[in-house]
C-alpha cells in the first residue's frame, strides 16, 4: 500500500514537474511569439516608410492618404502622416488645426449651417471624418519630427499637400530646341499634355506614379532648367469667405500670389502701419499678422508705456482695414488678407466722442504721425483711411509726410466718401497716393470723392473683412462682415498691394517706377496688383540669373525685336503676360531696368 | 643767402621790389614752364590711355575743371578700339561719383536724371541700327554710402544691319557742381559691352575715369581771362595761411586755408579766356 502510495506520489510529482515545464514552455512560446510578432510588426512599419510611395488609392494623387494607407499612424510610427501643416515638427499647432476643424464641424452640425469642405489632410486615420479621434492620434506624436527621406521622397513633407501621380513639369532652358525637348520626352517615356508658353514649361504624363527618381534624372539633362512634381495647391485659400472677396480677384491677387511667389514665404515681413481705431489682437483671423512689438495708443501718456500698447478696437474700423491688408490666409477661417506674410502695426488715434461717434482730433494725429516718423525705419507702408475735405495742407502733417516720403515709406490715403471731385486731406498731399473707391463695374462708387483728383481706383464696395466678434452683428457671428462703399477699404487695398510690391521689389529701389508708390492704371484706372508687381519683380528681368539686370539680359530682348523667328516668351516682357511679339516696347521696358541688383 | 624758392609772405612790397628781382624771375619762369606743361596736356588730352589692345571706355578728358555752385560739367564718354567683328550691340556703364562735389539734375527726386542730362552718343547707331537707351538712373552705391551711381545703357534693336566697330561717343553726361571745392575722381564702377549676336557675348575691355577739380575762379583781375598775372597773384602768396595778417581767401583756390602748389596749379589750369568772373 505504502509502495503504491509512493509510486503514485512519484508519478504525480513527475506529472506536476512536467506540467510546470509545459506551462513554462507555453509561456516561453507565447512570449517568443509576441516578440516575433512585435519585431515583425516593427519591420513592417519600417518597410512601409522605406518603400517608395505610390498612388495607393488610385485617386490620381500622391498625398497623406496614401502614406496613411501604407503606414497607419494609429498603429505604426509615421510622423509625416500626422504633420498636417507640413513644418516637419509635430506640435500643438498640428493639434490645434485639426481640433479647430473638428470643432467647426460639430458647430455646423448643431446650427445646420453649410458644412465645411472635408479636408483629408486633417483626417489622420483615413476614416472620412475629421473628429477628436484624429486629434488623439496626433497627440501621441507631440514632440516628434519628420525624418528625411521617407516613402522614397527626399522631402516627405511634399505629401502634406500632395502632388499629382504620373505627372511632371519640365521647364527648358531658353536655348532648348523642339528637337532637344522631344529627345528628352522620348528618353523618359513622357507624353506631353500641355505647354505653358509664358513660362517655357511642359506638363507631361509619366509611366511612374511617383516621379521623384525620374525628376532627379531629368534635372541632369543639359537643356532642362527645372523639373518638378505637379504640386497641388489648395483652392487659393481655404478661407471660407474667399469666394465673396471679389476685390481680391478683380485686382488679380491669385495670379500675383502664385506667379510672383508672395504666398507667405517672404523671409522679411513687409511692415504696414495703420493709423485708425486700433485692431483686435484677439481676432482668430488676424492675430498672426499683427505686430507683437510695435503698436501705439496715442491717447495714453508716454509715462504709461504698457498702457500705450493697448490698441483695443471698440469701433472695428481699424480691424477691418487690417483684415484687408493681412487677415490670416489659408487658415480655413474667415477671410484672406492680401498678404500672406505681413506685419501690421496698428496705431490707435480715433476715439469715441460724447455723441458716440469716432473721431480723430488733430493733436492725436500729430502724436500718431510723430510716432510713425520716429519708427520710420520699421515701417514700409502707412495706411491712412481717414481724411478731412476742403483742407489742402497742415504744416505739421506735411512735415511728417515729407520726411516719411524721404525715408521711403509709401503713403496711402483715402480720397473721401463725399462724392467730391477733389480728395480729402491728407490724400491730396502730393506725396500721398490718393485712393478712390470702385464697385463691381470698376467705376467710381457713387459716394467716392477724388473723382477728378484720385491717383487710383481700388475696390471699395461690398468688401468683406474682419471685425471684432462682439461687433459682428450678422447672423453667423463669425468675425467677418461686409461694408458698403468706402474709400477707406479702397485705401487698404492699395496699401496691401504696396506691401506685396515691396516684397518683390529690388533692394534699394530709387527709380520712380520701382518705388512701389506709383500704381499702374488699368481700364478705369483701377488697381491691378499683378500689373503693378510684375514690373518691379527684378528677377523676372534677370533672365540669366546673374543677380543683376545686365547687358546680356537687355540685349537678349532687344536683339529679338521685330524678328518673329527669334521669338521666345521669356523675353516678351511687355505688356504684362506678353503679347506674342517682341518689339521696341519690350526693349524699352527691359532697358529701363538695366543695372538693377536683384535680392 | 638767396632762396631758390623763396617763401613769400604778403604784404611784402620790399621783397617784391627789392633786390630779389632775379629770384622772382626764376619763380616766374618756373610757373610759366609748369603752366605750359599743363596747357600742353590740356590741349592734347587724348590720353594715350585709350590706345590699348582692348577696347577702352573712357572720358574724353582725363580731368575736367569747374567752379562751385551749380556750374555745369559736360563730359563725354567714349569707346575706342572696338575690333570685335560682330560689332557693338549694347552697353551698360555705371559712373561712381561723390554727390558732395557733383550731382546730376533730378528735380523731382525720382532717381531718374532730368531730360537732357544724360544723352546717347552717336557711335552705337552709326551704322543705321535703331537704338533704344535707358534714362540716366541715379542709384545709391551699395558698397559705399558716400557715393552714388549713374547707370546708363543702350541697346540696338534687332540683329541687322551690322553693328559698329572702331570707336566713338557712347554718351554725354552733364554733371552740376555742388558748393564744395577740391578734387574728386569719377570712375566707372562697372561696364559691360555686348557683341551683336543672338548669344550675346561680353567683350573684355578696360576703363578710365577722370579727375574733376572744383576751384575758385582764377580771373582775379576780372579782365575776362586767366593770364600770368593771375597765376603770379597766387604764386606770390605761396605758403600763406588764413592765420596770416592780410590773408585773402580769394587766392585759396581749393579752400583749404593755405596757399599751396595746388592753388597755383588750379589757377594755371584756367589759363586763357574765361567767363568765370561773371558767376563766381
Amino acid at each position: 500500500m505504502q509502495h503504491l502510495h509512493n509510486n503514485f506520489m512519484r508519478k504525480t510529482t513527475a506529472i506536476l514537474a512536467n506540467f510546470r515545464k509545459i506551462i513554462l514552455l507555453g509561456i516561453a512560446i507565447i512570449s517568443l511569439t509576441t516578440i516575433i510578432f512585435l519585431v515583425s510588426k516593427q519591420n513592417s512599419t519600417e518597410a512601409a516608410e522605406i518603400q517608395t510611395i505610390t498612388d495607393q488609392n488610385a485617386d490620381g494623387r500622391i498625398n497623406l492618404i496614401d502614406a496613411r494607407i501604407l503606414s497607419p499612424p494609429e498603429t505604426t510610427s509615421c510622423p509625416v502622416c500626422v504633420d498636417v501643416n507640413g513644418d516637419k515638427t509635430i506640435n500643438q499647432t498640428d493639434v490645434d488645426l485639426v481640433q479647430r476643424y473638428a470643432d467647426q464641424t460639430a458647430m455646423v452640425t448643431a446650427t445646420e449651417l453649410p458644412k465645411p469642405k472635408y479636408k483629408s489632410r486633417y483626417d489622420v486615420n483615413n476614416d472620412k471624418v475629421v473628429n477628436l479621434s484624429d486629434v488623439a492620434i496626433i497627440k501621441n506624436y507631440l514632440g516628434q519630427t519628420v525624418g528625411d527621406p521617407a516613402f522614397g521622397l527626399d522631402n516627405p513633407s511634399e505629401l502634406t499637400f500632395g502632388f499629382m501621380a504620373n505627372d511632371i513639369l519640365i521647364k527648358f532652358k531658353p536655348e532648348a530646341t523642339d528637337l532637344q525637348k522631344q529627345s528628352v520626352f522620348a528618353k523618359y517615356d513622357l507624353n506631353p499634355k500641355r505647354t505653358f508658353q509664358t513660362i517655357n514649361t511642359t506638363n507631361l504624363t509619366a509611366k511612374d506614379s511617383n516621379v521623384e527618381q525620374m525628376q532627379k534624372q531629368i534635372l541632369k539633362e543639359s537643356v532642362v532648367q527645372s523639373a518638378q512634381k505637379s504640386y497641388i495647391f489648395e483652392l487659393l485659400t481655404d478661407d471660407p469667405h474667399w469666394a465673396e472677396q471679389w476685390g481680391h480677384q478683380r485686382i488679380r491677387i491669385p495670379e500675383t500670389w502664385f506667379a510672383e511667389r508672395t504666398t507667405g514665404r517672404t523671409p522679411n515681413k513687409v511692415r504696414v502701419a495703420i493709423i485708425d481705431t486700433g485692431a483686435d489682437y484677439n481676432h482668430y483671423d488676424l492675430g498672426a499678422n499683427l505686430s507683437q512689438t510695435l503698436r501705439r495708443n496715442v491717447q495714453i501718456d508716454p509715462v504709461w508705456p504698457f498702457e500705450q500698447q493697448d490698441v483695443t478696437d471698440e469701433a472695428g474700423h481699424g480691424t477691418f482695414m487690417a483684415g484687408i491688408i493681412g487677415a490670416t490666409t489659408n487658415n480655413n477661417s474667415g477671410v484672406a488678407g492680401l498678404n500672406w506674410n505681413v506685419e501690421i502695426i496698428p496705431i490707435k488715434a480715433a476715439f469715441i466722442n460724447v455723441y458716440g461717434e469716432y473721431e480723430m482730433p488733430l493733436p492725436y494725429l500729430y502724436v500718431a504721425m510723430e510716432w510713425v516718423f520716429l519708427n520710420h525705419s520699421n515701417i514700409d507702408v502707412l495706411n491712412m483711411s481717414y481724411g478731412i475735405p476742403g483742407v489742402t495742407s497742415d504744416p505739421n502733417i506735411d512735415y511728417y509726410l515729407d520726411a516719411l516720403d524721404y525715408f521711403g515709406v509709401i503713403l496711402i490715403a483715402a480720397a473721401g466718401n463725399l462724392g467730391r471731385n477733389d480728395s480729402s486731406y491728407p490724400a491730396n498731399n502730393p506725396r500721398v497716393v490718393s485712393v478712390a473707391s470702385s464697385g463691381l463695374d470698376d467705376n467710381f462708387c457713387p459716394n467716392s470723392s477724388g473723382r477728378q483728383s484720385a491717383d487710383i481706383l481700388a475696390p471699395g464696395d461690398q468688401i468683406i473683412s474682419t471685425v471684432p466678434p462682439d461687433l459682428d452683428l450678422d447672423i453667423n457671428h463669425d468675425g467677418v462682415e461686409y461694408a458698403g462703399c468706402g474709400t477707406s477699404q479702397a485705401a487698404a487695398y492699395v496699401s496691401g498691394v504696396a506691401a506685396l510690391c515691396k516684397a518683390v521689389a529690388p533692394a534699394y529701389p530709387l527709380r520712380s517706377d520701382l518705388k512701389c508708390n506709383k500704381f499702374r492704371h488699368n481700364g478705369y484706372g483701377r488697381l491691378d496688383a499683378w500689373a503693378t508687381i510684375w514690373y518691379v519683380n527684378c528677377k523676372r528681368f534677370d533672365n540669366n540669373s546673374s543677380g543683376t539686370v545686365d547687358v546680356i539680359d537687355i540685349a537678349q530682348v532687344a536683339f529679338r525685336s521685330n524678328s518673329p523667328q527669334l521669338y521666345n516668351v521669356l523675353y516678351d516682357v511687355y505688356p504684362v503676360g506678353g503679347d506674342g511679339k517682341i518689339d521696341i516696347s519690350d526693349a524699352y521696358v527691359q532697358v529701363s531696368r538695366s543695372g538693377i541688383r536683384c535680392q | 643767402m638767396r632762396l631758390k624758392y623763396p617763401r613769400i609772405c604778403l604784404p611784402n612790397k620790399a621783397f617784391k621790389k627789392g633786390g630779389v628781382v632775379f629770384g622772382l624771375f626764376q619763380v616766374k619762369l618756373a610757373f610759366v614752364l609748369i603752366s605750359l606743361s599743363i596747357l600742353a596736356f590740356l590741349v592734347n588730352p587724348k590720353v594715350a590711355l585709350g590706345q590699348t589692345a582692348q577696347p577702352n571706355i573712357f572720358f574724353l578728358k582725363s580731368f575736367y575743371l569747374s567752379y562751385p555752385g551749380g556750374y555745369p560739367v559736360t563730359t563725354q564718354v567714349k569707346l575706342s578700339n572696338f575690333t570685335d567683328p560682330d560689332g557693338l550691340g549694347a552697353f551698360i556703364f555705371k559712373v561712381k561719383y561723390d554727390p558732395n562735389f557733383v550731382s546730376i539734375t533730378d528735380d523731382n527726386g525720382d532717381g531718374v536724371a532730368d531730360s537732357g542730362k544724360v544723352t546717347p552718343g552717336v557711335f552705337l547707331g552709326s551704322t543705321g541700327k535703331q537704338v533704344e537707351c535707358s534714362d540716366g538712373f541715379i542709384d545709391p552705391d551699395n558698397t559705399d554710402s558716400t557715393k552714388k551711381l549713374l547707370t546708363f545703357s543702350c541697346v540696338t534693336i534687332g540683329l541687322t544691319p551690322a553693328a559698329p566697330t572702331g570707336g566713338g561717343y557712347l554718351a554725354y553726361i552733364n554733371f552740376t557742381t555742388k558748393n564744395r571745392l577740391g578734387n574728386t575722381t569719377l570712375t566707372f564702377s562697372s561696364t559691360e559691352l555686348a557683341d551683336n549676336t543672338i548669344d550675346v557675348n561680353l567683350v573684355p575691355h578696360t576703363t578710365s575715369g577722370f579727375q574733376l577739380i572744383i576751384t575758385k575762379c582764377g580771373d582775379f583781375d576780372r579782365n575776362g581771362s586767366v593770364n600770368l598775372d593771375d597765376i603770379f597773384d597766387v604764386a606770390y602768396r605761396y605758403g600763406a595761411t588764413s592765420a596770416n595778417p592780410g590773408w585773402n581767401p580769394v587766392y585759396d583756390m581749393d579752400g583749404n586755408g593755405t596757399i599751396t602748389l595746388d592753388d597755383i596749379f588750379n589757377t594755371a589750369y584756367q589759363y586763357g579766356p574765361t567767363p568765370c568772373a561773371a558767376f563766381t
